[in-house]
């Protein structure tokens, strides 16, 4: 045996010694201040962890003015508002929809008409920050516009680009939000929960425009859906389905790293034997 | 009906020394414990199959788990605790400025860096002392080409090894004058 083979047995040998603990590399993730922590493997990573997709929130709102004379509604400045999706008008009814995270409270918006064109903000009151990078939920507001609208232009403050009016509002929740979802499930996925029902799971990662994600398992299948602008930041809207037997997400915000960890991972083999269980197969 | 009881015995008895091999080829962890995990997992479904001899199915499990997520996996951004690396050779992209560089440490550094394949054989050739048939029965593949994995991935050790003692050496004589 050649010195280079000595020594790779000897480092080999060397490393192959577990640690006491995994090492600390993940920051953790804190939605609304609350860390929870339920395993000690998951000591890293935060509640944010979740993958929850809430139903629309509404919020009526009633127009202040409602002609070209009347100005400009009181509304946060461009760099809070979030984007518009999707809007749906029937009469003067108007039905602004958008995605926002869990962390901000619910839908607002203003309307008004100016230069021939309708301008529409929303917003959701709240922060989306560092410590709110977690679910996509879908957001909604209901105005009543002060005249009927007449197929003039929709601008959407927020970017300032021109919203494609629809009519049906019942058709947008399925864009994004998995068929047959049903609220009440853990905040967090895990193995029980995601092989019991092969559910997807919308998650919103919000951070700078350069935010990433790295699902790294096989099984693991993702979409990016979107890029909205959410509270004046750029977000990112994945939908993803765990592996039965995994569920991790890592992704990136800047210089930050943070991982989402599934509660499923262990060697106990009581434990292993219930995730194999519950895998399906064509058997 | 799948035998529970030896299944979990074969898990109680025989996971930790799996999970080092999966250290070994992964060289995390965490990523060891989560490739065990499907490992096992895996292997569960075929246990009545392999019941009287699991092990090397287990291993041939793994082996596969290993190649086939890295080959699937995106690598655009990955977590990491240690310091970024240094431009230069592959060697000197290794994020340890110490003169005297462990020869050990440099070895696994390096181990790191080698593809996956002859990581793999590396792993199994020099901890799991398999022989040069045994590795072909794990990765699918011949003896002649586990042979000449092997003998690459010495041949890359051996090179920057060499490297890096000569950078050594330099660094010395720089310090003296």
């Amino acid at each position: 045996m050649t010195d280079v083979e000595q020594q790779l047995r000897g480092a080999l040998r060397e490393r192959a010694t577990p640690p006491a603990a995994p090492p600390e590399r993940y920051e953790t993730v804190r939605r609304r201040g609350q860390a929870r922590r339920r395993m000690r493997r998951l000591a890293a990573v935060g509640a944010a962890a979740g993958a929850l997709v809430a139903v629309a929130v509404v919020v009526p709102m009633a127009l202040p003015g409602g002609s070209d004379a009347a100005g400009v509604p009181s509304h946060p400045p461009a760099s809070r508002l979030s984007e518009v999706r999707q809007v749906f008008v029937r009469g003067q009814q108007l039905t602004a929809q958008f995605i926002t995270g869990d962390c901000d409270g619910p839908g607002k918006g203003v309307a008004w008409l100016a230069g021939g064109s309708w301008h529409l903000a929303v917003w959701t009151p709240g922060s989306h920050g560092a410590d709110c990078i977690s679910i996509a939920r879908n957001a909604e507001t209901q105005l009543s516009l002060p005249r009927p609208y007449g197929g003039e232009p929709m601008i959407d403050e927020a970017t300032g680009r021109k919203v494609a009016i629809r009519g049906d509002p019942d058709s947008w929740l399925p864009t994004y939000l998995p068929s047959g979802y049903t609220l009440g499930l853990a905040d967090r996925p895990d193995a029980v929960n995601l092989a019991g029902q092969g559910e997807d799971f919308i998650l919103l990662l919000m951070g700078g425009p350069d935010v990433g994600a790295d699902l790294d398992k096989p099984g693991w299948r993702y979409d990016v859906l979107d890029r909205p602008k959410i509270a004046g930041h750029q977000g990112t809207l994945i939908r993803y389905r765990p592996a039965p037997d995994w569920v991790e997400l890592r992704w990136t915000d800047g210089t930050r790293t943070f991982r989402i960890q599934s509660i499923s991972r262990t060697l106990d083999p009581r434990e292993l034997v219930k995730l194999a269980r519950s895998i399906p197969t064509d058997k | 009906m799948v035998d529970d009881d030896g299944f979990q015995a074969f898990v109680a008895g025989r996971s930790q020394a799996l999970l080092s091999t999966a250290y070994l080829l992964t060289q995390d962890w965490a990523r060891a414990e989560d490739l065990l995990q499907s490992a096992l997992v895996r292997s569960w479904l075929a246990w009545r199959r392999i019941e009287g001899a699991p092990e090397p199915y287990v291993r041939r499990v793994l082996l596969n788990e290993y190649l086939a997520w890295w080959r699937r996996m995106w690598r655009g951004e990955l977590p990491s605790g240690a310091l970024p690396e240094p431009a230069g050779s592959l060697v000197a992209q290794v994020p340890d400025p110490a003169p005297a560089v462990d020869a050990r440490d440099a070895i696994w550094r390096l181990l790191g860096r080698l593809p996956r394949r002859q990581r793999a054989v590396i792993v199994l050739r020099y901890y799991e002392d398999l022989s040069e048939r045994e590795i072909a029965g794990v990765l699918g593949c011949s003896p002649g080409t586990v042979k000449s994995q092997a003998s690459k991935a010495l041949a890359t050790l051996r090179a920057e090894l060499a490297g890096t003692a000569a950078a050594d050496r330099a660094a010395d004589e720089r310090t003296v004058r």
